[in-house]
């Protein structure tokens, strides 16, 4: 009796406490790394991880290139506290929390360590997949190659010396271990080249298919942006510059190279030509027509084709666009004048503003700048003048605008929209009332052009609007490197290398130009130029291919960087930022007016490091400056 | 022998593998109960005694102390001058009252454990009287609410003579002058009343006072009150007693050892936070565990308690205390048990109160014309030629008043908030039973409402709602003579209705609305005469909140529930051993919640067209598209989640040869909750714990007292190896007092206890709730935010893959060693001392490894590499006195201070800028600017060490930091530890209570210090548009409200003021400004009236009347008065001062029972 009961409360001890396995409540097939490359299908999802870092281009607050140079001004409404690229344009750049921070992932930079950290993930493991066919194998391996340099150059462009990530370290690492150096200029691009230089063997002349495979990296987007990559090591920002030539680290080592090497050219020119001439192979070709059913003039189809370069859908010149990111009308609506009368209270938001400097870059007709063209009333630009019927394409006849807007090359049509301007959307001819209290401007906080110009480059001619919401007809990826980029690269490494400009040097160019319905510079220059000898020394033909840069590339985010590896930011970016007045009614509009006083020192060509990295980890010297 | 080695290893190692653990402790229970001898033993006869020069009264306490013998006397019986000596062995009682009273006047009857003392000789002389002198008594027996007693029987002592009452509580009875009548009644004390000659007679029957006196609840079990070493506060329900539907409310200051403060004032969102001996820990729980009858419930939970169904509360603080919590006492435990039945006829007992609620202080913002200078001058102040965001024309015309629909001025404050707002409670509860079954059973209703005005315009009514409803059941039956079966049902139910937001929420759209851009509602115009809807007030592109229209548009009602089923088992195994005794209880708890919203989208408009010289204006809607006058319907959240809880226990309780009392406990638990919304997978799976866990205690001679205890806990939350933990804690007590030495000074010093515990507490929570199992790495296989798109048209997305935790299988329990010497002291029985004294240190707290962002890690990674420390002191105090003249007084006070600081973090180094570094530093440590003074202009600025905080230019007139480092530059570096936590280190609290007949009166004070708070100067900054964390009005644009105190002083270019309270004013989020600083921060020391109450209890005659025993009516009030040096808005609050604010209530109630 005694024992049947104590039996009982051994059981129900028993049952309490229970067994040792109640604890665990884990089922096996909970997912951890090792899943991510049981097969092709799930490895490819990993290959779609290492692209996802790419970042958005077409985004102009997290583009540098759009939001934080002197092409494009946005208004103060909009930029507010967090419009981290344009704060970056009014100066704000720190070191306590650093705008676009792609350093360590912070202020809408993505974290481009964890993207370098993943793309060794996906080598590390690649050969997990049993099924993956050693074909596919060998290109996903190439293209995580190819993007694993490219989120080190992205990050060399901003930083400068950046410490290099060839393997990853375990995740448990001594903290000491963990504290990396940056390493120093030549390194890190010797490293990127290398890379690409793997990548590239194993990488297709073109993709499968377009329609599924646009965005995957080709062999000629890996040879593109080593061109790139080369030209930006031969430029005067890194090569032998100066001013970070005292730049040394805790260990000693100097971090930039402090003689100019003109080899560095040298091997640019060679990979834009090699790059080029893969290219061709490949079928890319510039855009040169522009299909219609309208009957339009030769002047609106000039503009309309430029319009469409990069923003075609399978455009023959984009030899690498943003797939991820596609500019969308949530974009488009940006730049956008508001042309008609609606009933939504938002149809538009019209504040991505072209600032004058922009509208005074572009070549006259002619084909030379504005103040070396003795046709163009310099002078006299910001004067009023009536458009003739003849001009209709350009202005609404009969109706006032600055001489600046008249007598321009077709690129200036097909980029910037203006005050009276004809802004063409297929078949429709509308034109832009921006002066205050007319229709397109503010109507909503933020929401009007800061300068009174608009951007009209990113928007296809075969967009409609409606009276809500303008329809966007095209969402186009936004571009990343295009032929004729590589065109005026190839132009301006040559040029470098030689001892002056030849037809090898001109031919680049002149092709841009052809395009663009105006003569060669040669031609070009000696007719119309107040200095028609410019083409023919170094100098000059180094101005003469940037300034065609500027302009073939313009709003396509290449100029702030451009500008920076020229070392030429200081120039520009310490000038005021101006428009016209767009609280003036009717002519009054046509005033002159500083938007903002920009400020630009050495200090600005290279971004810093978050101060709170550095206190992790103080074997990371600062950039000079800040 | 092996064994006994092998316990020692336990000590030595902390933890030890789990499986031969869990067999030994089997084993282990196993022997304990075979070997518990089987040597009969008289439980309550074998009293020790070896008092010299003692009182009678002394005497009987002594053997009250060492036996369940209650001792019933009339004073006048008992010479307290008598001194007499006692030196006994195992003695039965009545040999020591033979020994004692022999020879004096005084004879004794023992009744039911209860010994009745009266003087002997009347009882002989009354023997020859008894025929003479015959009297017919009669009376009434009632009990202490004047309730007439059925059934009481009434005996003439040392005879069998008796009768017993009728249903009202009368009887007749013959005596004689000189008897004596013992009254008795199921479940109250016995009463024996002398006759002279009285005729009539009412006696009173007073309750059997429960153990809890003697007794303390500990961990599993009860303890009796002199033999707990362990660190233990217990509170009296009544002290908890508060006007307010919460009772986490009532804890600030009420019990030593308790930190607690209470920052919003929203019914349903105003739980305070409450944490025992402060924090030492920087995991995600730091809040004890909450026990309510042995089940773990949340602190909602805990508020929604009823203190009237509370029959213990206590709060354990060492580690003896909570070391059979084993996984879950770190943080210290809560431990609430609720009333049973007792035997007796059945008692109702009713409470009903009606309470005014409103907030303590009133935050005064600026006029709107103020409003409106000030926004234009913000944005001239920062840029000349910037947008004003009114006209010249549009201030002159608000300043003349014109017409308030073109040129509004709304006060959004008055508009929408009322000055006060009424709740009701109601709540009874019925208990009795017989000798088979007990029962208690409660209910409750209450009805809460918010300050939120809601004029007619809807048929619903938005304001908040909340109504609680509650029952309770508890069941004890008695099975055979030594099983007992308890069943427990419990269940809370919460019906809200209110803003679609939440009134914190709606709080918060009010203090950022413009008051000067719209009226709430526009008086239709000309055109819309016959619009239907309402035309709210908006402006540009219907961006705008209009608060008015966010109340209105709609409302959520959500609807909670808590269910709770209990059964408990108990069997007394004394017939197998003396003392032996087990139980089994299992419960499971269920948790239910959906809301749903009804709203319609408002049509907004604006106005666009005003001719002054008519002053007709025209309205234009903005929304057409959008706004919709028909409501619409939204599903919300619903959630639900199931625990299941099971423990047995096996207790063992006996004293040998009347000196060694033994007892020993082994507890098995057993744990699974699951929740039916969890976000992930691995979230989605049970959380357990088991445990097993023991206490073992000696005492010898009621005078030096030693305790073991254990836990041995599992949980699944680490790898396999590091998944049990033991954790062990030892004290030792001694009963100075009851030495014989003391003998001298017991009449002062009545009680001197000291007492010292030491041992090891396991936290499994660390980290973050949602970070289960460390030792798995987290990883998201199909995420689109790291996929990418490809295809001409964008059309072939693959979703990426993501890690959001990286595996680390060494991750284990985080650990606290306490240390804690205390001290009771009582004083002439009337004051009582406890005082504790505690040290902590946590190792093992999970911490994160410091972060490289070269080091590409997606994630955080962690590792137990943190240790804290803490100490402190908490010290109670209670005073008691009856007086002659029936007048009681009662005060309580008590202290606590609790400071705990980083020993170990993972940080850089900071050997070059040592302030930065945490160690040394109180866990909740603010680093923030020191803040010199306000920048007298923008030379100064120039002139100063860059200070470009969030990257944005500083001004004249903005905060002027000062460089630390002296590197010419404000930088993180220049950050410095400021002020105090902002959860204070000292709670205090002190009260007293009197009564007199009919009235009593009771008043309690309750103050913090030693914390800091800051103004939240990005959610105070004037015109800017704030968003909140998870902000629901983050799509909108918005201006913050303008503070009085800002308008009041502000740096201005007319009157550049360098210490003014606010800096240069802006229209935008200045960073410069709003980083954590010393310009902003405050005292959070207060000291508040936290409650009052004065009742007054009817007299017995009048509440016959109504057929009620007893009522009482009262009026209380909590948060009356405040005492702070910060005056802007209550302190308590900290920062967030434009939240829902805490109430002020003042209270009328009506208690009842029958």
């Amino acid at each position: 009796m005694k024992n049947y009961r104590l039996n009982i409360l051994i059981l129900l001890l028993l049952l309490t406490t229970g067994s040792c396995s109640y604890l665990d409540v884990v089922p096996d097939n909970v997912a951890t790394i090792d899943d991510a490359f049981v097969d092709e299908a799930s490895a490819e999802r990993f290959l779609a991880t290492c692209y996802s870092y790419l970042p958005n281009y077409g985004d102009p607050w997290v583009n540098p290139g759009i939001g934080a140079g002197d092409e494009v001004w946005f208004n103060e409404e909009i930029v507010g506290s967090d419009f981290n690229s344009a704060l970056i344009a009014r100066g704000l750049q720190n070191a306590t929390d650093p705008h676009l921070n792609f350093w360590g992932g912070r202020q809408r930079g993505k974290n481009l360590y964890v993207a370098i950290r993943d793309c060794n993930i996906f080598l590390e493991n690649i050969d997990n997949a049993h099924d993956l066919s050693d074909i596919r194998k060998k290109r996903w391996v190439a293209e995580v190659k190819f993007l694993k340099a490219y989120y080190h150059f992205w990050l060399f462009k901003s930083y400068g010396p950046i410490p290099i990530i060839r393997e990853n370290l375990p995740i448990y690492t001594e903290t000491k271990d963990v504290k990396v150096y940056r390493d120093p200029v030549d390194d890190v691009v010797d490293y990127i080249v290398e890379l690409i230089d793997e990548a590239a063997v194993d990488l297709p002349l073109i993709v499968e298919s377009e329609i599924i495979e646009l965005g995957r990296i080709t062999r000629p987007i890996a040879l593109a942006i080593k061109a790139r990559v080369l030209a930006t090591a031969a430029s005067p920002l890194f090569n032998g510059n100066p001013d970070f030539s005292s730049i040394v680290d805790n260990r000693g080592v100097a971090l930039f190279n402090a003689t100019y090497d003109p080899a560095k050219w040298q091997l640019a020119a060679d990979a834009a030509k090699e790059a080029i001439d893969l290219c061709h192979e490949a079928n890319f070709s510039l855009v040169n027509d522009y299909d219609t059913r309208t009957d339009i003039s030769d002047t609106i189809a000039r503009e309309a084709i430029i319009r469409s370069i990069v923003t075609d859908r399978g455009t023959p010149e984009v030899i690498w666009g943003a797939t991820h990111f596609t500019f969308s009308q949530g974009y488009q609506r940006m730049l956008v004048p508001l042309l008609i009368q609606v009933t939504s209270s938002n149809p538009v938001s019209q504040f991505y503003a072209s600032t004058l400097r922009m509208a005074e870059l572009f070549y006259t007709r002619n084909g030379v700048p504005i103040d070396e063209d003795a046709s163009f009333d310099y002078d006299n630009r910001y004067e009023l003048r009536t458009a003739v019927t003849a001009e209709s394409d350009f202005v609404r006849s009969g109706e006032q605008t600055a001489v600046l807007h008249f007598d321009r090359e077709a690129r200036f049509y097909a980029n910037i929209a203006f005050d009276r301007g004809t802004y063409f959307l297929d078949p429709t001819y509308y034109y832009v009332q921006t002066r205050a209290g007319e229709l397109a401007t503010k109507r909503n906080q933020g929401e009007f052009s800061a300068t009174g110009y608009f951007v009209k480059k990113l928007i296809n001619p075969n967009n409609a609007l409606n009276t809500n919401t303008m329809l966007a007809y095209y969402e186009f990826p936004f571009p990343i490197i295009r032929l004729g980029d590589l065109y005026l690269l190839y132009a301006e490494a040559l040029n470098e290398v030689k001892s002056a400009p030849d037809q090898e040097v001109y031919e680049y160019v002149d092709l841009i130009r052809e395009r663009a319905g105006l003569e060669g510079v040669v031609e070009s220059w000696s007719q119309y130029s107040s200095s028609p000898q410019k083409p023919t020394t170094q100098e000059g033909m180094r101005e003469i291919i940037q300034h065609e840069r500027l302009i073939e590339l313009a709003f396509e985010g290449q100029r702030f960087w451009d500008l920076r590896r020229w070392k030429k930011a200081e120039e520009y970016m310490n000038k005021p930022i101006q428009g016209w007045n767009i609280a003036g009614k009717g002519t009054e509009f046509y005033n002159v007016t500083t938007v903002f006083t920009p400020t630009f020192t050495f200090k600005d060509y290279l971004w810093p490091i978050r101060e709170y990295e550095r206190i992790q980890n103080p074997n990371l010297v600062q950039n000079p400056g800040w | 022998m092996k064994k006994l080695i092998y316990v020692n290893l336990l000590f030595t190692k902390g933890i030890v593998k789990p499986f031969r653990m869990m067999r030994f402790l089997l084993i282990f229970a196993l022997f304990l109960n075979l070997s518990a001898g089987a040597s009969t033993f008289s439980k309550t006869n074998q009293i020790k005694l070896n008092l010299q020069q003692v009182t009678l009264k002394q005497l009987f306490e002594s053997i009250k102390s060492q036996s369940d013998f209650r001792f019933v006397y009339n004073n006048d019986v008992i010479d307290d001058q008598q001194k007499i000596d006692m030196v006994v062995n195992d003695a039965s009682v009545e040999s020591i009252l033979d020994q004692v009273l022999n020879g004096t006047s005084v004879d004794y009857q023992i009744i039911n454990k209860q010994i009745i003392l009266f003087k002997a000789e009347d009882s002989k002389t009354s023997v020859a009287a008894q025929q003479d002198n015959t009297l017919t008594i009669r009376g009434t027996v009632t009990d202490a609410t004047g309730g007439p007693l059925p059934g009481a029987s009434i005996t003439v002592l040392g005879t069998t003579r008796g009768v017993t009452t009728d249903l009202d509580g009368t009887f007749t009875i013959d005596a004689s002058p000189g008897d004596k009548l013992v009254f008795n009644f199921i479940g109250m004390d016995s009463q024996v009343i002398d006759i002279t000659n009285q005729t009539r007679l009412n006696v009173e029957l007073k309750e059997k006072s429960e153990e809890l006196e003697d007794v303390t609840v500990v961990a599993f079990a009860k303890q009796k009150k002199e033999s707990v070493l362990a660190s233990i506060e217990t509170v009296s329900p009544s002290d908890l007693k508060v006007p307010s539907s919460n009772l986490t409310s009532a804890l600030a200051g009420r019990m030593s050892g308790v930190i607690s403060y209470q920052r919003s004032g929203e019914p349903g969102e105003d739980n305070a936070q409450f944490f025992i001996r402060g924090v030492t820990t920087f995991g995600y729980k730091k809040d004890p565990l909450i026990l309510i009858d042995g089940i773990e419930l949340s602190t909602t939970d805990l508020a929604r308690m009823h203190p009237d169904d509370i029959a213990a509360f206590s709060i354990m603080k060492d580690a003896t205390a909570t070391a059979l919590y084993g996984a879950r006492g770190a943080n210290g435990v809560i431990l609430v048990t609720t009333k049973e039945g007792k035997e007796g006829k059945a008692k109702v007992s009713i409470r009903f109160e009606n309470s005014l609620s409103q907030a303590t202080k009133d935050i005064k913002f600026a006029d709107p014309i103020t409003y409106m200078l000030l926004h234009n001058e913000s944005v001239l102040t920062r840029d000349p030629l910037g947008d004003l965001p009114y006209t010249q024309e549009e201030v002159d015309n608000t300043i003349a008043g014109g017409n308030p629909m073109v040129y509004p001025q709304t006060n959004w404050q008055d508009e929408l908030l009322k000055d006060y707002t009424m709740n009701k409670r109601l709540n009874f509860n019925m208990s009795g039973g017989g000798k088979v079954a007990r029962y208690y059973l409660a209910g409750g209703v209450t009805q809460d409402n918010g300050i939120l005005d809601v004029e007619k315009k809807n048929d619903f009514n938005s304001n908040i709602n909340l109504k609680r409803y509650l029952m309770r059941s508890n069941i004890n039956i008695n099975v055979t003579s030594t099983t007992e079966a308890v069943v427990r049902m419990h269940g809370t139910f919460d019906d809200y209705r209110g803003p679609i937001q939440g009134g914190t929420e709606m709080y918060r759209a009010i203090v950022r609305s413009n008051p000067v851009r719209f009226p709430a509602v526009y008086e239709p115009d000309a055109a819309h005469i016959n619009t239907r809807h309402v035309l709210f007030g908006n402006d540009e592109n219907a961006n705008y909140i209009n608060p008015y229209a966010e109340l209105v548009k709609g409302y959520k009602e959500y609807s909670q529930s808590l269910m709770l089923a209990q059964i408990e088992l108990k069997q007394d195994f004394s017939f197998v051993t003396e003392g032996l005794s087990a139980r089994v209880l299992g419960n499971t708890t269920r948790n239910a919640y959906f809301d749903v919203i009804r709203s319609y989208n408002p049509f907004y408009y604006t106005v666009s067209d005003y001719n002054p010289r008519t002053d007709e204006y025209k309205l234009r809607v903005l929304n057409a598209n959008e706004g919709r006058a028909s409501l619409d319907y939204q599903p919300g959240d619903k959630r639900v989640s199931s625990t299941f809880y099971a423990e047995s226990a096996l207790q063992y309780d006996r004293t040998f040869n009347e000196k060694h009392g033994v007892s020993g406990l082994l507890v098995g638990i057993m744990r699974q909750s699951l929740s039916g919304n969890a976000g992930s997978l691995q979230a989605s799976l049970p959380s357990r714990n088991l445990g097993l866990s023991g206490r073992f205690t000696y005492s010898y001679d009621s005078r030096y007292f030693g305790e073991f205890n254990f836990g041995y806990n599992g949980t699944e939350r680490f790898a396999k190896q590091e998944r049990f933990g033991f954790f062990p804690s030892a004290g030792a007590a001694w009963f100075v007092s009851n030495e014989e030495f003391w003998t001298p000074l017991a009449r002062t010093i009545t009680k001197l206890k000291l007492k010292a515990t030491y041992g090891l507490v396991g936290n499994d929570q660390i980290g973050d709730q949602n970070d289960r199992f460390f030792y798995l790495s987290s990883v998201t296989i199909n995420d689109a935010n790291r996929g990418y798109r490809w295809g001409t048209e964008g059309g072939n997305f693959v979703n990426g893959v993501s890690i959001s935790r990286y595996a680390n299988d060494l991750i284990t329990w985080e650990t606290a060693t306490k240390a804690n010497i205390g001290i009771e002291v009582g004083l002439w029985d009337k004051v009582d001392i406890q005082a504790d004294l505690f040290t902590e240190y946590r190792t093992n707290i999970l911490w994160d490894r410091l972060s490289f962002a070269t080091f590409g890690l997606q994630a955080s990674t962690k590792a137990n590499v943190g240790e804290a420390s803490s100490k402190g002191i908490d010290i109670s105090v209670d005073y008691q006195e009856n007086f002659s003249n029936g007048m009681w007084v009662t005060a309580r006070g008590n202290f606590t201070y609790a400071k705990g600081i980083f020993e170990v973090v993972e940080e850089p180094d900071y050997s070059a800028t040592p302030w930065r570094s945490r160690v040394g530093h109180p866990i909740n440590q603010q680093w923030g600017y020191i803040a010199e003074r306000l920048f007298v202009d923008d030379w100064e600025v120039l002139n100063s060490p860059e200070q470009t905080l969030g990257g944005e230019a500083v001004r004249g007139g903005d905060i002027k930091y000062r460089d630390i480092n002296g590197d010419d530059k404000i930088t993180e570096l220049d950050m410095v530890p400021i002020g105090y936590p902002e959860t204070p280190e000292i709670i205090y609290g002190f009260g007293v209570s009197a009564g007199y007949k009919a009235f009593d009166l009771s008043v309690f004070f309750q103050g913090s210090a030693r914390s800091s708070f800051w103004i939240d100067a990005a959610a105070t900054a004037p015109f800017i548009n704030y968003n909140y964390n998870n902000d629901p009005f983050a799509g909108y644009d918005k201006n913050n409200a303008l503070l009085q105190a800002y308008a009041d002083s502000y740096w201005s270019e007319d009157n550049r003021d360098l210490y003014a309270l606010w800096p240069r004013l802006s229209d935008s989020a200045v960073p410069n400004n709003t980083a954590r600083n010393t310009w902003f921060m405050q005292n959070g020391s207060f000291l508040r009236l936290k409650s009052a109450e004065f009742g007054y209890a009817l007299p017995a005659q009048f509440t016959r009347k109504f057929g009620t025993e007893y009522a009482r009516f009262y009026v209380s009030g909590t948060n009356l008065l405040t005492f702070s040096k910060f005056k802007l808005w209550d302190p308590e609050m900290g920062g967030n001062g434009l939240g829902y604010p805490v109430q002020r209530v003042v209270n009328l109630g009506v208690q009842v029972s029958f």
